[in-house]
């Protein structure tokens, strides 16, 4: 209902849409994101559940970041996705969310992707020389200890040892 | 700035109270490796910086190798405090996408089991909250009982902390003979600890001083900052999900759910204390129910990581569950009248 409400009145922002077990998702580039979440938080949707990233290591654009956000009034949620490529950014929320701001702090620490607009873009989970992003997948699962018997890398990696 | 200005604002800032005390990241109250800086003017607290990331452990990454039930025992480890909850949330998740419909007793055990670990959780948060305030005894009365909780989950999980309770599709094992009794006898017990608490706390003057008008949030704001739970509802937000989107047959059980009007630590302390009340009656209800309904506790179908297919372990224990529950009968299940949940007075009002 809400992806038909931001077509009618964003027409040709959304590029991408799938139903999967009741769950809505909307794919949207980067551009249009601020547009599309100032319609979503007139529209009701003001709970911001989540902010992650997921890593597709063999795509072009690397990183789809994911938002999902319930409506408190319709229980309705939906997900939103903006491809970024490596190195890439995306604009920040928090000028309408709060909680947006450790959201994209976490993202930016765990995938090494930008927001532009933050106001304190630091790491949030790891220290602030930590080499690398620890979610991409081409990070090593040991987390590149030296010491770490072999065996112990990540699937992804063919067995070597990557993300430093 | 002249000379005598920069003198008189360094003196200034000298002679104020101004403290910075760092606390953690290992500090007997943060409950968890948690630092914060904090700026004390007095005895007041002007600026708190919380610095987090002390315990990162990479859950999601070591999720990257495991297969899906290979992962439920790093779920335990989400909050200890109330691991049954957590390995159900993620097995409900995982059937939801591999789209798993589980059978009616598993989803009742289920909620027995979250019901449970949801009021052993909070007779945590509350118990040290109030240790933290300076309300030891409260503490001491409540750990009693969740010794007691952690009892019934030993005997179901054969395990206290780390339960991996859930698997894929259903369960690990149907709950055991003795459970049922235990359960009633600590469904009794833990009323009479949650009257006793009420007239420890809720009444108490001086956990009154402590709590009304401290961290007041707003509607608003609790929405803003992503709020859930019992902060939310305490913020004056009535969104419970067991209401608002139930799963697992919560439609089913009666129960309301708290809701505060300032968003205060008064407020948040009754919507999280008041909600193990309301737990604890839907877990009383919820076991009349399943009680008197002898079914499969596990799908028969087992789902494997598409990639970990052939690992033999699973094929074995796969086929041995599902022929023994099949022949499985609940042995209190021909008892015509179920054992009533017991009442209280406190399970009607808010």
């Amino acid at each position: 209902m809400i992806i038909e409400h931001i077509d009618a009145q964003l027409p040709g922002t959304v590029t991408d849409r799938h139903a999967f077990r009741g769950d809505q998702t909307i794919v949207i580039a980067g551009e249009h994101l601020l547009a599309v979440v100032d319609l979503l938080h007139r529209e009701g949707f003001q709970l911001l559940v989540d902010i992650t990233a997921v890593d597709w290591p063999e795509r072009e654009q690397r990183f789809d970041v994911v938002y999902h956000w319930l409506n408190l009034a319709s229980q309705e949620r939906l997900r939103v996705k903006v491809p970024v490529a490596d190195g890439g950014s995306v604009p920040s929320l928090t000028g309408s969310f709060k909680t947006a701001n450790w959201f994209e702090r976490e993202v930016f620490d765990m995938f090494g992707i930008g927001f532009d607009g933050h106001p304190d873009l630091r790491r949030l989970l790891t220290w602030p020389d930590f080499p690398g992003h620890a979610l991409r997948k081409d990070f090593p699962l040991d987390g590149g200890d030296v010491f770490c018997m072999e065996g112990c890398t990540a699937p992804y990696n063919n067995g070597e040892r990557g993300g430093r | 700035m002249t000379t005598m200005d920069s003198i008189a604002l360094s003196r200034q800032m000298l002679d104020g109270d101004k403290m910075i005390v760092n606390m953690g990241p290992s500090h007997p109250t943060t409950h968890g490796t948690l630092r914060i800086v904090l700026e004390l003017e007095g005895e007041t607290i002007t600026k708190a910086t919380p610095e987090m990331g002390y315990l990162h452990r990479g859950v999601e990454k070591l999720g990257e190798s495991l297969s899906y039930q290979q992962f439920i025992p790093l779920t335990d480890r989400l909050n200890y405090c109330s691991a049954i909850m957590n390995n159900v949330g993620y097995a409900t998740a995982v059937e939801k996408l591999l789209d798993i419909q589980i059978p009616k007793r598993a989803a009742q055990i289920r909620v027995l089991m979250s019901e449970l670990s949801r009021v052993a959780d909070h007779i945590v948060c509350v118990g040290v909250n109030a240790v933290d305030i300076g309300a030891f005894t409260a503490f001491l009365y409540l750990f009693k009982q969740r010794e007691t909780a952690y009892d019934l989950f030993e005997m179901a999980a054969g395990q206290r902390l780390h339960t991996s309770f859930t698997r894929i599709g259903g369960l690990f094992r149907d709950i055991p003979e003795g459970f049922v009794p235990l359960c009633e006898r600590f469904l009794v017990e833990c009323a009479e600890a949650i009257d006793e608490l009420e007239r420890l706390l809720t009444k108490n003057p001086i956990w009154h001083d402590r709590t009304k008008g401290i961290g007041v949030i707003s509607a608003e704001d609790a929405v803003n900052w992503g709020y859930t739970g019992p902060s939310l509802r305490a913020a004056g937000v009535p969104q419970d999900l067991r209401k608002a989107q139930p799963y697992l047959g919560y439609e089913t059980y009666d129960f309301d759910i708290p809701v505060g009007t300032t968003g205060d630590v008064f407020d948040r302390y009754l919507s999280a204390w008041r909600r193990c009340a309301r737990a604890y009656a839907s877990s009383g209800r919820c076991w009349t129910a399943w009680s008197r309904d002898p079914s499969w506790w596990m799908t028969p179908r087992w789902p494997c990581h598409p990639r970990r297919r052939s690992t033999p372990g699973w094929r074995a224990s796969s086929t041995t569950s599902s022929s023994s529950c099949t022949a499985w009968r609940c042995p209190w299940a021909r008892s015509t009248a179920p054992p009533k949940p017991p009442t209280a007075s406190w399970a009607s009002t808010s």
